[in-house]
């Protein structure tokens, strides 16, 4: 008699789904925010420099080239690895995207350099001259926010 | 006859598929999730071998400065002028002391200008800490003081080795 009222107790055991249901939406929230799109033309073979005073533009800038400069010396553009001399096809191809397609001045483009810390400065000064041979005239170079240096 | 209705309060929606399709999306998100540390910029300029007729050269007050690296691309030496300069945070207490001279970060901020000449091999991340010194430093209440917006580079170096 026993037996069979707790076997019978056993089949009525009903669980309560709806908290882990809130977690779950929780979690999905949670990464559906987190989710950064705007990453992919970060490659995470360039470890950029820190600086204290590098905070995230305001506003975003309309028209821009990322170019990334690895530690040894190789520009990564669009996927691929170039040498700095091999730069100035895919800059004038670049040019003439916004000049022909946006309709504006390449002058007032803005170069975006991603050079890890470790690459060479003279790479970045002549990766800085090929762009102004092809018309570019503003440059940013870009670090990373390093919060952990206290105020001077 | 009796019509016979369902029995509404007897329907049991199964969840399963819901609940199999959320954990799909959280490992879809847990997986594709990077966290990515802020990214800011520094402007900067770069003298064009040859100036045009009708560009405009800075008249700005120039501040020289010299930083030397060996082969390896490690620094070496850090010179304002003709004068040597211990590290980076003496760089900025030498460029408070030019500023704050010119009447307060406000008004000289936009007067002086750096030339950074560097270098070959100088690894980039000296040359970002040089600009982080010259771009201004962070108060003790968390603000950030500007002290030189214009910054270049010389003309670049021939390679070494």
């Amino acid at each position: 008699m026993l037996k069979f009222a707790q076997r019978r107790a056993a089949q009525n055991v009903a669980f309560d789904m709806t908290p882990m249901i809130d977690c779950t939406f929780q979690l999905v929230v949670f990464f559906l925010l987190t989710l950064n799109f705007s990453t992919e033309e970060q490659s995470e073979l360039i470890h950029l420099p820190q600086s204290e005073l590098a905070k995230p533009p305001e506003r975003s800038v309309d028209n821009s080239v990322v170019l990334q400069i690895t530690a040894r010396g190789q520009v990564l553009y669009n996927g691929d690895f170039l040498a700095p001399g091999a730069l100035l096809a895919p800059l004038n191809r670049e040019k003439e995207l916004i000049e022909t397609q946006k309709n504006q001045s390449v002058a007032n483009a803005t170069v975006i350099l991603r050079a890890d810390q470790d690459a060479k400065t003279g790479v970045v000064q002549e990766v800085i001259q090929l762009c102004q041979k092809v018309g570019f005239e503003k440059f940013v170079l870009r670090a990373k926010s390093d919060l952990r240096e206290k105020p001077s | 006859m009796k019509i016979k209705f369902p029995d509404v309060s007897r329907v049991v929606f199964d969840m399963t598929p819901m609940i199999d399709v959320c954990f799909q999306l959280i490992i879809f998100f847990m997986l594709s999730l990077r966290l990515v540390a802020p990214e800011g910029d520094f402007n900067v300029k770069m003298p064009i071998a040859s100036y045009s007729e009708g560009q405009a050269v800075s008249t700005a007050p120039m501040i020289p400065i010299r930083l030397r690296s060996d082969a390896a691309g490690k620094l070496v030496s850090i010179q304002m002028g003709q004068r040597p300069v211990k590290s980076f945070k003496d760089l900025r207490a030498q460029i408070r002391e030019i500023v704050g001279a010119a009447g307060g970060p406000g008004a000289a901020a936009a007067d002086n200008e750096v030339e950074l000449d560097c270098d070959y091999n100088l690894h980039f991340g000296y040359v970002i800490q040089a600009i982080t010194a010259l771009s201004g430093y962070i108060d003790s209440q968390g603000r950030v003081v500007q002290l030189i917006e214009k910054i270049k580079f010389a003309p670049p170096r021939k390679k070494e080795g």
